[in-house]
Protein backbone atom coordinates (compact mmCIF):
# COMPACT_ATOMS: atom_id res chain seq x y z
CA UNK A 1 0.00 0.00 0.00
CA UNK A 2 1.55 3.26 -1.02
CA UNK A 3 -1.08 5.39 0.62
CA UNK A 4 0.28 4.93 4.12
CA UNK A 5 3.56 6.68 4.83
CA UNK A 6 5.57 5.56 7.77
CA UNK A 7 4.73 7.52 10.85
CA UNK A 8 7.16 10.38 11.34
CA UNK A 9 9.80 9.77 13.96
CA UNK A 10 9.05 11.38 17.27
CA UNK A 11 12.02 13.31 18.62
CA UNK A 12 13.40 11.97 21.85
CA UNK A 13 12.37 13.74 25.00
CA UNK A 14 13.37 13.19 28.56
CA UNK A 15 10.25 14.55 30.11
CA UNK A 16 6.72 13.16 30.43
CA UNK A 17 7.32 9.77 28.75
CA UNK A 18 3.76 8.54 29.39
CA UNK A 19 2.24 11.51 27.59
CA UNK A 20 4.69 11.08 24.76
CA UNK A 21 3.77 7.39 24.39
CA UNK A 22 0.09 8.19 24.35
CA UNK A 23 0.62 10.83 21.69
CA UNK A 24 2.63 8.41 19.59
CA UNK A 25 -0.15 5.80 19.78
CA UNK A 26 -2.78 8.39 18.93
CA UNK A 27 -0.76 9.66 15.99
CA UNK A 28 -0.29 6.14 14.64
CA UNK A 29 -4.01 5.45 14.96
CA UNK A 30 -4.89 8.58 13.04
CA UNK A 31 -2.41 7.70 10.29
CA UNK A 32 -3.78 4.18 9.95
CA UNK A 33 -7.37 5.37 9.94
CA UNK A 34 -6.70 8.07 7.37
CA UNK A 35 -5.35 5.52 4.92
CA UNK A 36 -8.53 3.53 4.52
CA UNK A 37 -11.14 4.54 2.00
CA UNK A 38 -14.80 3.79 1.68
CA UNK A 39 -14.94 0.18 0.53
CA UNK A 40 -18.33 0.38 -1.08
CA UNK A 41 -18.12 2.92 -3.85
CA UNK A 42 -19.83 2.38 -7.18
CA UNK A 43 -18.00 -0.01 -9.51
CA UNK A 44 -16.60 1.34 -12.75
CA UNK A 45 -18.13 -0.76 -15.51
CA UNK A 46 -17.14 -0.18 -19.10
CA UNK A 47 -18.38 -1.57 -22.38
CA UNK A 48 -16.59 -1.34 -25.69
CA UNK A 49 -17.68 -1.91 -29.26
CA UNK A 50 -15.04 -2.66 -31.86
CA UNK A 51 -15.61 -2.91 -35.58
CA UNK A 52 -13.71 -5.53 -37.55
CA UNK A 53 -13.37 -5.26 -41.27
CA UNK A 54 -14.81 -8.37 -42.92
CA UNK A 55 -12.67 -8.06 -46.05
CA UNK A 56 -9.21 -8.23 -44.61
CA UNK A 57 -10.02 -8.80 -40.94
CA UNK A 58 -8.08 -5.79 -39.85
CA UNK A 59 -9.42 -4.74 -36.53
CA UNK A 60 -10.44 -1.11 -36.49
CA UNK A 61 -10.13 -0.29 -40.18
CA UNK A 62 -12.70 0.02 -42.93
CA UNK A 63 -10.56 -1.57 -45.64
CA UNK A 64 -9.43 1.76 -47.01
CA UNK A 65 -6.85 2.35 -44.36
CA UNK A 66 -9.05 4.58 -42.24
CA UNK A 67 -8.82 3.75 -38.56
CA UNK A 68 -11.96 3.72 -36.43
CA UNK A 69 -11.58 4.12 -32.71
CA UNK A 70 -13.52 1.70 -30.59
CA UNK A 71 -16.46 2.99 -28.66
CA UNK A 72 -15.72 2.86 -24.97
CA UNK A 73 -18.58 3.81 -22.69
CA UNK A 74 -18.88 3.80 -18.93
CA UNK A 75 -22.14 2.73 -17.30
CA UNK A 76 -23.80 5.39 -15.16
CA UNK A 77 -24.66 4.43 -11.59
CA UNK A 78 -27.52 6.70 -10.55
CA UNK A 79 -31.18 5.96 -11.09
CA UNK A 80 -32.31 8.02 -14.07
CA UNK A 81 -28.83 8.64 -15.44
CA UNK A 82 -28.27 7.98 -19.10
CA UNK A 83 -25.12 7.86 -21.21
CA UNK A 84 -25.03 7.76 -24.98
CA UNK A 85 -22.17 7.46 -27.40
CA UNK A 86 -21.87 7.32 -31.15
CA UNK A 87 -19.41 6.14 -33.77
CA UNK A 88 -20.04 6.96 -37.40
CA UNK A 89 -18.36 5.71 -40.54
CA UNK A 90 -19.70 8.33 -42.93
CA UNK A 91 -22.10 6.98 -45.48
CA UNK A 92 -21.71 3.41 -44.29
CA UNK A 93 -22.47 2.61 -40.65
CA UNK A 94 -23.48 4.27 -37.40
CA UNK A 95 -22.96 2.61 -34.04
CA UNK A 96 -24.97 4.07 -31.19
CA UNK A 97 -24.76 3.03 -27.54
CA UNK A 98 -27.38 3.96 -24.97
CA UNK A 99 -26.66 2.99 -21.38
CA UNK A 100 -28.53 3.41 -18.14
CA UNK A 101 -27.48 1.95 -14.81
CA UNK A 102 -28.85 -1.50 -15.64
CA UNK A 103 -28.90 -1.94 -19.41
CA UNK A 104 -26.83 -1.25 -22.49
CA UNK A 105 -28.53 -0.99 -25.85
CA UNK A 106 -26.28 -1.02 -28.90
CA UNK A 107 -27.75 -0.10 -32.26
CA UNK A 108 -26.06 -0.55 -35.61
CA UNK A 109 -27.55 1.45 -38.45
CA UNK A 110 -26.24 0.37 -41.83
CA UNK A 111 -27.94 -1.49 -44.65
CA UNK A 112 -30.29 -2.61 -41.92
CA UNK A 113 -30.76 -1.70 -38.29
CA UNK A 114 -29.71 -4.18 -35.65
CA UNK A 115 -30.10 -3.66 -31.91
CA UNK A 116 -28.49 -5.79 -29.23
CA UNK A 117 -29.01 -5.44 -25.49
CA UNK A 118 -26.85 -6.42 -22.55
CA UNK A 119 -27.51 -6.12 -18.85
CA UNK A 120 -24.91 -4.52 -16.64
CA UNK A 121 -24.61 -7.86 -14.83
CA UNK A 122 -23.65 -9.54 -18.10
CA UNK A 123 -21.03 -6.90 -18.77
CA UNK A 124 -19.63 -7.15 -15.25
CA UNK A 125 -19.49 -10.94 -15.52
CA UNK A 126 -17.45 -10.55 -18.68
CA UNK A 127 -18.47 -10.44 -22.31
CA UNK A 128 -15.99 -11.14 -25.08
CA UNK A 129 -17.94 -12.90 -27.77
CA UNK A 130 -17.21 -13.60 -31.39
CA UNK A 131 -17.89 -10.74 -33.78
CA UNK A 132 -21.36 -10.68 -35.27
CA UNK A 133 -21.91 -9.62 -38.79
CA UNK A 134 -23.16 -6.12 -39.56
CA UNK A 135 -23.96 -5.00 -43.09
CA UNK A 136 -22.96 -1.43 -43.69
CA UNK A 137 -24.24 0.49 -46.67
CA UNK A 138 -20.97 -0.05 -48.52
CA UNK A 139 -19.33 -3.03 -46.88
CA UNK A 140 -19.71 -5.63 -44.17
CA UNK A 141 -18.27 -5.40 -40.69
CA UNK A 142 -17.87 -7.65 -37.73
CA UNK A 143 -18.78 -6.00 -34.45
CA UNK A 144 -17.45 -7.20 -31.13
CA UNK A 145 -18.88 -6.15 -27.80
CA UNK A 146 -16.52 -6.55 -24.88
CA UNK A 147 -16.45 -5.84 -21.18
CA UNK A 148 -13.95 -3.12 -20.43
CA UNK A 149 -12.06 -1.02 -22.91
CA UNK A 150 -9.10 -1.95 -25.05
CA UNK B 1 -40.76 18.18 1.08
CA UNK B 2 -41.31 14.53 0.29
CA UNK B 3 -41.07 12.82 -3.11
CA UNK B 4 -43.85 10.61 -4.50
CA UNK B 5 -44.92 9.22 -7.83
CA UNK B 6 -42.65 8.32 -10.72
CA UNK B 7 -39.71 10.22 -12.15
CA UNK B 8 -40.19 8.40 -15.47
CA UNK B 9 -41.96 5.35 -16.77
CA UNK B 10 -38.77 3.27 -16.67
CA UNK B 11 -38.91 0.31 -14.28
CA UNK B 12 -37.98 1.30 -10.74
CA UNK B 13 -37.64 4.97 -11.56
CA UNK B 14 -39.69 6.43 -8.72
CA UNK B 15 -39.07 9.96 -7.54
CA UNK B 16 -38.14 8.61 -4.10
CA UNK B 17 -35.52 6.26 -5.55
CA UNK B 18 -33.71 9.28 -6.98
CA UNK B 19 -34.21 11.89 -4.29
CA UNK B 20 -34.63 11.84 -0.53
CA UNK B 21 -36.89 14.21 1.32
CA UNK B 22 -35.56 17.73 0.95
CA UNK B 23 -35.53 20.90 3.00
CA UNK B 24 -37.09 23.70 0.93
CA UNK B 25 -36.59 27.43 1.05
CA UNK B 26 -39.05 29.34 -1.13
CA UNK B 27 -39.47 33.05 -1.80
CA UNK B 28 -42.74 34.46 -3.13
CA UNK B 29 -42.98 37.98 -4.53
CA UNK B 30 -46.27 39.53 -5.54
CA UNK B 31 -49.04 41.93 -4.78
CA UNK B 32 -52.73 42.02 -3.93
CA UNK B 33 -54.94 43.84 -6.41
CA UNK B 34 -57.78 43.26 -3.95
CA UNK B 35 -57.45 42.11 -0.32
CA UNK B 36 -58.62 38.59 -1.11
CA UNK B 37 -56.40 38.00 -4.14
CA UNK B 38 -52.64 37.57 -4.29
CA UNK B 39 -50.75 37.35 -7.59
CA UNK B 40 -47.09 36.63 -7.65
CA UNK B 41 -44.11 34.56 -8.58
CA UNK B 42 -42.21 31.95 -6.59
CA UNK B 43 -38.66 30.70 -6.59
CA UNK B 44 -37.65 27.74 -4.48
CA UNK B 45 -34.51 25.78 -3.68
CA UNK B 46 -34.50 22.57 -1.70
CA UNK B 47 -31.67 20.35 -0.59
CA UNK B 48 -31.54 16.70 0.38
CA UNK B 49 -29.67 13.44 0.07
CA UNK B 50 -29.73 10.48 -2.29
CA UNK B 51 -32.92 8.52 -2.84
CA UNK B 52 -33.84 5.16 -1.40
CA UNK B 53 -32.44 2.90 -4.11
CA UNK B 54 -30.68 0.32 -1.96
CA UNK B 55 -27.49 0.00 -3.98
CA UNK B 56 -26.98 3.74 -4.31
CA UNK B 57 -27.69 4.18 -0.61
CA UNK B 58 -25.06 1.57 0.24
CA UNK B 59 -22.49 3.36 -1.91
CA UNK B 60 -23.26 6.65 -0.25
CA UNK B 61 -22.79 5.37 3.29
CA UNK B 62 -19.32 6.37 4.42
CA UNK B 63 -18.57 3.65 6.95
CA UNK B 64 -14.79 3.43 6.91
CA UNK B 65 -14.20 5.62 10.00
CA UNK B 66 -11.47 7.65 8.34
CA UNK B 67 -13.06 10.93 9.43
CA UNK B 68 -13.43 11.96 5.79
CA UNK B 69 -16.47 11.84 3.57
CA UNK B 70 -15.04 9.85 0.67
CA UNK B 71 -18.30 9.39 -1.19
CA UNK B 72 -20.61 12.37 -1.28
CA UNK B 73 -24.20 12.07 -2.41
CA UNK B 74 -26.75 14.83 -2.59
CA UNK B 75 -29.86 16.01 -4.35
CA UNK B 76 -31.45 19.37 -4.84
CA UNK B 77 -34.41 20.87 -6.64
CA UNK B 78 -35.04 24.29 -8.15
CA UNK B 79 -38.59 25.43 -8.80
CA UNK B 80 -39.94 28.67 -10.21
CA UNK B 81 -43.27 29.85 -11.50
CA UNK B 82 -46.37 31.94 -11.07
CA UNK B 83 -48.81 31.68 -8.20
CA UNK B 84 -52.23 32.90 -7.26
CA UNK B 85 -53.78 32.76 -3.78
CA UNK B 86 -57.24 33.43 -2.51
CA UNK B 87 -57.41 34.72 1.06
CA UNK B 88 -60.61 33.83 2.87
CA UNK B 89 -60.36 36.37 5.70
CA UNK B 90 -57.76 38.96 4.71
CA UNK B 91 -58.69 41.31 7.57
CA UNK B 92 -59.00 38.71 10.32
CA UNK B 93 -56.49 37.66 12.97
CA UNK B 94 -56.22 34.22 11.35
CA UNK B 95 -56.33 34.36 7.59
CA UNK B 96 -56.84 31.03 5.80
CA UNK B 97 -55.86 30.86 2.17
CA UNK B 98 -55.69 28.49 -0.77
CA UNK B 99 -53.36 28.75 -3.73
CA UNK B 100 -52.42 27.45 -7.13
CA UNK B 101 -49.09 27.66 -8.90
CA UNK B 102 -47.67 26.65 -12.25
CA UNK B 103 -44.05 26.67 -13.29
CA UNK B 104 -40.92 24.76 -14.09
CA UNK B 105 -38.61 22.62 -12.01
CA UNK B 106 -35.19 20.99 -12.22
CA UNK B 107 -34.17 18.20 -9.89
CA UNK B 108 -30.58 17.05 -9.58
CA UNK B 109 -28.85 14.14 -7.95
CA UNK B 110 -25.13 13.56 -7.69
CA UNK B 111 -22.54 11.15 -6.40
CA UNK B 112 -18.86 11.96 -6.03
CA UNK B 113 -16.38 9.19 -5.31
CA UNK B 114 -13.29 11.08 -4.26
CA UNK B 115 -10.86 8.15 -3.82
CA UNK B 116 -11.66 6.81 -7.27
CA UNK B 117 -11.90 10.23 -8.90
CA UNK B 118 -15.36 9.73 -10.33
CA UNK B 119 -18.38 11.98 -10.17
CA UNK B 120 -21.78 11.70 -11.75
CA UNK B 121 -24.76 13.99 -11.76
CA UNK B 122 -28.11 13.91 -13.47
CA UNK B 123 -30.53 16.81 -13.74
CA UNK B 124 -34.09 16.28 -14.87
CA UNK B 125 -36.14 19.25 -16.02
CA UNK B 126 -39.86 19.52 -16.36
CA UNK B 127 -43.09 21.29 -15.69
CA UNK B 128 -44.98 21.79 -12.46
CA UNK B 129 -48.55 21.60 -13.69
CA UNK B 130 -50.22 22.38 -10.42
CA UNK B 131 -48.82 23.44 -7.07
CA UNK B 132 -51.92 23.21 -4.90
CA UNK B 133 -51.44 24.83 -1.53
CA UNK B 134 -53.35 25.88 1.54
CA UNK B 135 -52.49 27.49 4.83
CA UNK B 136 -53.41 30.02 7.45
CA UNK B 137 -51.53 33.16 8.44
CA UNK B 138 -51.52 34.60 11.94
CA UNK B 139 -51.51 38.30 11.16
CA UNK B 140 -49.49 40.79 13.22
CA UNK B 141 -46.88 43.17 11.88
CA UNK B 142 -45.67 40.09 10.08
CA UNK B 143 -47.77 37.16 9.07
CA UNK B 144 -46.76 33.72 10.21
CA UNK B 145 -48.40 30.38 9.78
CA UNK B 146 -48.42 26.77 8.60
CA UNK B 147 -48.97 25.68 5.03
CA UNK B 148 -49.07 22.55 2.95
CA UNK B 149 -48.58 21.97 -0.73
CA UNK B 150 -48.84 19.22 -3.32
CA UNK B 151 -46.89 20.00 -6.47
CA UNK B 152 -47.74 17.79 -9.45
CA UNK B 153 -45.15 17.71 -12.18
CA UNK B 154 -43.56 15.77 -14.97
CA UNK B 155 -39.98 15.63 -16.19
CA UNK B 156 -39.52 16.18 -19.90
CA UNK B 157 -35.77 16.11 -20.35
CA UNK B 158 -32.67 14.98 -18.56
CA UNK B 159 -28.95 15.61 -18.62
CA UNK B 160 -26.18 13.37 -17.29
CA UNK B 161 -22.60 14.42 -16.62
CA UNK B 162 -19.77 12.10 -15.66
CA UNK B 163 -16.64 13.77 -14.34
CA UNK B 164 -18.16 17.10 -15.42
CA UNK B 165 -18.41 15.97 -19.05
CA UNK B 166 -21.86 15.91 -20.58
CA UNK B 167 -22.78 12.37 -21.60
CA UNK B 168 -26.43 12.84 -22.40
CA UNK B 169 -28.82 15.75 -22.78
CA UNK B 170 -32.15 14.99 -24.29
CA UNK B 171 -35.80 14.31 -23.87
CA UNK B 172 -37.35 11.59 -21.73
CA UNK B 173 -39.28 9.16 -23.88
CA UNK B 174 -41.35 7.51 -21.18
CA UNK B 175 -42.70 10.36 -19.06
CA UNK B 176 -44.67 10.04 -15.87
CA UNK B 177 -46.24 12.15 -13.16
CA UNK B 178 -44.54 12.86 -9.88
CA UNK B 179 -45.53 14.71 -6.73
CA UNK B 180 -43.72 16.77 -4.14
CA UNK B 181 -45.54 16.89 -0.81
CA UNK B 182 -44.53 19.88 1.25
CA UNK B 183 -45.31 20.96 4.79
CA UNK B 184 -43.84 23.99 6.46
CA UNK B 185 -44.08 27.40 8.00
CA UNK B 186 -44.13 30.66 6.14
CA UNK B 187 -43.54 34.25 7.00
CA UNK B 188 -45.43 37.06 5.23
CA UNK B 189 -44.39 40.67 4.98
CA UNK B 190 -47.31 43.12 5.00
CA UNK B 191 -49.93 40.36 5.54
Amino acid sequence: MTCCPSPPPIPPSKSRPRVRGALRAAGLSVLLAACSTSPGGPPATYLSVTLVNRVDGTDGTDGTGTAHPSLCTQFPVLVGSRVTDRLEIPGDLIVHTDLDRSTAQITFVGAETITVTYSVEQIRAGVSGDPFEIAGRRQDYGATVRSGCP
Amino acid sequence: MFPAGRASGAPGDHLATRYSWQVPLTVDLGYKPIPQLYLGAYFGFSLGAEGNQAQVESWCVDDDNDLENDITCSSHTLRAGLAVQYHLAPGAHWNPWVGYGIGVEAASQSISDRPRGRSESTTSRGVTFAALSAGADLRHVLGFGPYGQVAIGRFNSTRTEINDVERFDGSIDDRALHYWLELGLRMVLRP
